[in-house]
């Protein structure tokens, strides 16, 4: 066999292997974004392949880094649902004018979700105006950014002497751990590395009670939504039945290992972020308090921050069109 | 490919159009006297015509393509639909069947717009309206002010008299109508060519942002700063890796022990691109100017290095003789003969070394960069300024070509015996 035939008898099998992926991709499957090192009780339902089984098709997970990324892959159509996208991320994106809808409320977690200033400034919440000046890694356009704004704006510190530089969670923990950064923002396994080498200003029951509100959602393209309405609430049961399963501390021995060893972490830490995490049934999400209108509220007032501070041009009127509950009550009702 | 088909006609198009325009008024000089130019690398020089028609194609088809009021109407693709649409649906009910019709109202994205006012109409399937903004697409359960709906087994049948059934759907003249699994209509109204600002603003808003940002700045820093922060860290890490990489390229072309040294590493180091090199940089070199710097350097450093070596190598040896006939020293020898005709090979090996860099930097510039082109764009993205993010890559397109005319007219300037014997 000559060495072109070789190789075009190579190129073609790479080719029909690429093309049956393909079409099995596009056939009926659903391509879900989620995080890593972000442990959550949906990852065991994962594991175990309880969303392919109720969904009849296969399921592809894609891992992020911030909700802002989970935002492009949506808008290119590249992925069908996000799990646990931050608010902040969602808001900037209907703000901009792309068409993505709430589902759920994924996870409520005030205190997995903060700014750390390095120990040796010794800056608490009774000195936080030393803050002018100092140089700050924050994951722009992310619920960590958001929260970064508010407490500036509680504390009076004006974030324009502030020099404020685009990192992710891991690198700003890495920077501040160097010493090149004064503070740094983030959530879940980042966040914990972040207070090894620094102080929080607020706690997360400080912050609640200051109105700034740390959950997840997931998030999907309405065009999706519509006409997928019912792959869309059996994958909102199964995570809702995985919660209801966590929310039974019988089953944390059997759920834990297979949710730490998913999110790439170990189980002690696993347990200790969980800890931090609310997981709101669905007659809750579906109550007054969240999808029935104080999420609704909150954007609006996120998108508000997100203008003051010139990063976005402008915010909807209302962001009561952005949250769909059909695929929930559907969910509810199964 | 509506696009890509659009712009390869016109690319043939042109092609002929400027051949038969500019057949009578050929110029008279050498080159238009050979009779074999094929292959012949200089016979060719670039086309004006073609230069200029091709930048005219990419700006009209950005026009085209987002309805751009800088171009006339009449050379814009087909835009998203709006204004008042209509179709019927039939529903049966337990044998029994209805016509009615769907009033729809398709708005611009920017606010709401009322729900159009329609008698109900008779018969047990009422008449509905509804408004969408344009791009966007909603659900319509078109039996909700029906006498028999859903719930008393009554379902749509067909959409315009052409059949539907679940997961089916019927294209009308403004829309898609699909139906989900439950028998709810989703109305799609047509997108057209056109792209969604959100993905491709037109060229004035991206104008527009430029003379924004060139006033007030973006992120608290002027457009020049961002800008000359860039240029400023490609400057400085080419010509260190410059300073570097061409005396080790000598040495490795002089120098069996320098080559058999360092080769191994260049060649190692050469194809690692110096994006995977961000994180090791960051770990090392912190993130301020240092790190950055550092990048670049590496980015310039082995290009550099492999330009010199090969300027060495590609020295005519019968001009080395003819210098040891004439007595010269191995430094006269460097001086004289090495150096000068090495130096066509290490400009070469500048231009794409200073082009590396200018896409590396925006890379650089990703992490934790406070000003830059890079950090313009990244922040920009983050926030869905795709205007930003398109004005960022223009300029960052046209300083690295300014940059490469420039090295270009340097190599013509400084080395003007390049390509002769």
């Amino acid at each position: 066999m000559k060495l072109t035939t070789k190789l075009m008898s190579a190129v073609a099998g790479v080719a029909l292997l690429s093309g049956a992926q393909a079409a099995m991709a596009d056939g009926h499957g659903l391509t879900v974004g989620y995080f890593l090192e972000w442990p959550m009780p949906f990852q065991y339902a994962k594991v175990n392949g309880t969303y392919d089984e109720a969904l009849g098709a296969p399921v592809t997970w894609v891992s992020f880094d911030t909700g802002t990324a989970m935002s492009a892959a949506m808008a290119s159509g590249d992925v069908d649902i996000s799990v646990s996208q931050g608010v902040p991320p969602f808001v900037v994106a209907t703000s901009a004018g792309q068409d993505i809808q709430i589902l759920d409320v994924a996870v409520s977690y005030s205190e997995n979700d903060n700014c750390v200033v390095a120990t040796g400034l010794e800056i608490d919440k009774t000195s936080a105006a030393e803050l002018a000046g100092k140089k700050v890694a924050v994951p722009l356009g992310t619920a960590a950014h958001y929260g970064f704004l508010s407490q500036m704006n509680h504390f009076g510190v004006d974030i324009s002497g502030m020099s404020v530089v685009d990192m992710a969670p891991a690198e700003g923990a890495a920077a501040l751990a160097q010493g090149s950064v004064d503070m740094a923002c983030g959530w879940g396994g980042a966040l914990r590395t972040m207070k090894e080498s620094g102080n929080i200003l607020l706690t997360g029951a400080e912050k609640e009670a200051l109105g700034i509100l740390v959950f997840d959602v997931t998030s999907a393209p309405a065009g999706f939504v519509a006409e997928n309405g019912d792959m869309a609430a059996k994958f909102l049961k199964v995570t809702a039945d995985a919660n209801a399963m966590w929310a039974d501390e019988a089953n944390h021995a059997k759920m834990l290992p297979v949710i730490a060893k998913d999110a790439g972490m170990d189980e002690a830490a696993t347990a200790s972020t969980l800890a931090g995490f609310a997981f709101p049934n669905m007659a809750d999400q579906l109550g007054g308090t969240w999808l029935g209108g104080g999420a609704q509220t909150f954007m609006k007032g996120v998108a508000d921050v997100f203008v003051n501070a010139k990063s976005i041009d402008a915010a909807l009127d209302s962001y009561d069109a952005t949250v769909n509950t059909g695929p929930l009550k559907a969910a509810s009702e199964m | 490919m509506t696009i890509l088909a659009i712009y390869v006609a016109i690319f043939i198009g042109g092609f002929f159009a400027v051949k038969y325009i500019t057949a009578s008024t050929q110029p008279k000089d050498y080159t238009s006297l050979k009779t074999v130019t094929f292959g012949d690398e200089s016979a060719v020089r670039p086309n004006r015509a073609a230069s200029i028609i091709s930048i005219v194609t990419i700006f009209l088809l950005w026009g085209s393509f987002t309805g751009s009021s800088l171009i006339p109407s009449f050379l814009h693709a087909p835009a998203a639909y709006t204004g008042l649409g209509e179709f019927n649906y039939t529903v049966d009910a337990n044998g029994q069947t209805d016509d009615a019709t769907v009033t729809v109202n398709v708005h611009e994205t920017d606010g709401e717009a009322a729900v159009p006012e329609v008698e109900p109409g008779d018969g047990f399937a009422k008449n509905d309206s509804i408004s969408i903004a344009k791009y966007r697409s909603k659900l319509l359960r078109v039996d909700a002010n029906d006498e028999q709906g859903r719930d008393e087994g009554a379902k749509i049948v067909a959409v315009n008299g052409k059949a539907i059934e679940p997961g089916g759907e019927v294209i009308v003249d403004f829309a898609r109508i699909a139906m989900t699994p439950k028998g709810t209509l989703n109305i799609v109204p047509k997108t057209g060519w056109q792209m969604q600002p959100l993905y491709l603003p037109p060229p004035e808003k991206v104008a527009s942002r430029l003379v924004e940002i060139s006033s007030t700045g973006f992120r608290n820093s002027t457009l020049w700063e961002h800008l000359g922060y860039s240029l400023f860290r490609v400057i400085v890490g080419f010509l260190i890796g410059a300073a570097v990489g061409i005396p080790l390229g000598y040495a490795m072309g002089l120098s069996n022990w320098f080559r058999g040294w360092f080769d191994p590493v260049v060649e190692f180091m050469r194809p690692v691109p110096p994006l995977a090199l961000i994180p090791l940089v960051i770990i090392w070199a912190g993130i301020g100017e240092v790190g950055k710097i550092v990048l670049l350097f590496l980015a310039a450093l082995w290009i550099m290095a492999i330009a010199a070596r090969s300027g060495v190598s590609g020295v005519n040896i019968t001009k080395v003789h003819a210098a040891y006939s004439l007595g010269a020293s191995k430094w006269q020898i460097m001086r004289h003969v090495i150096i000068p005709n090495s130096l066509p090979e290490i400009f070469t090996g500048a231009r794409v070394a200073m082009g590396v860099c200018w896409g590396t930097v925006v890379a650089a510039e990703l992490v934790a960069a406070e000003k830059g082109a890079g950090m313009m764009i990244m922040v920009a993205s983050k926030f869905q300024n795709t205007d930003i993010v398109l004005m960022g890559i223009i300029l960052i397109g046209v300083i690295g070509f300014s940059i490469d005319v420039l090295m270009r007219w340097a190599e013509r300037l400084l080395v003007p015996w390049k390509g002769r014997s």
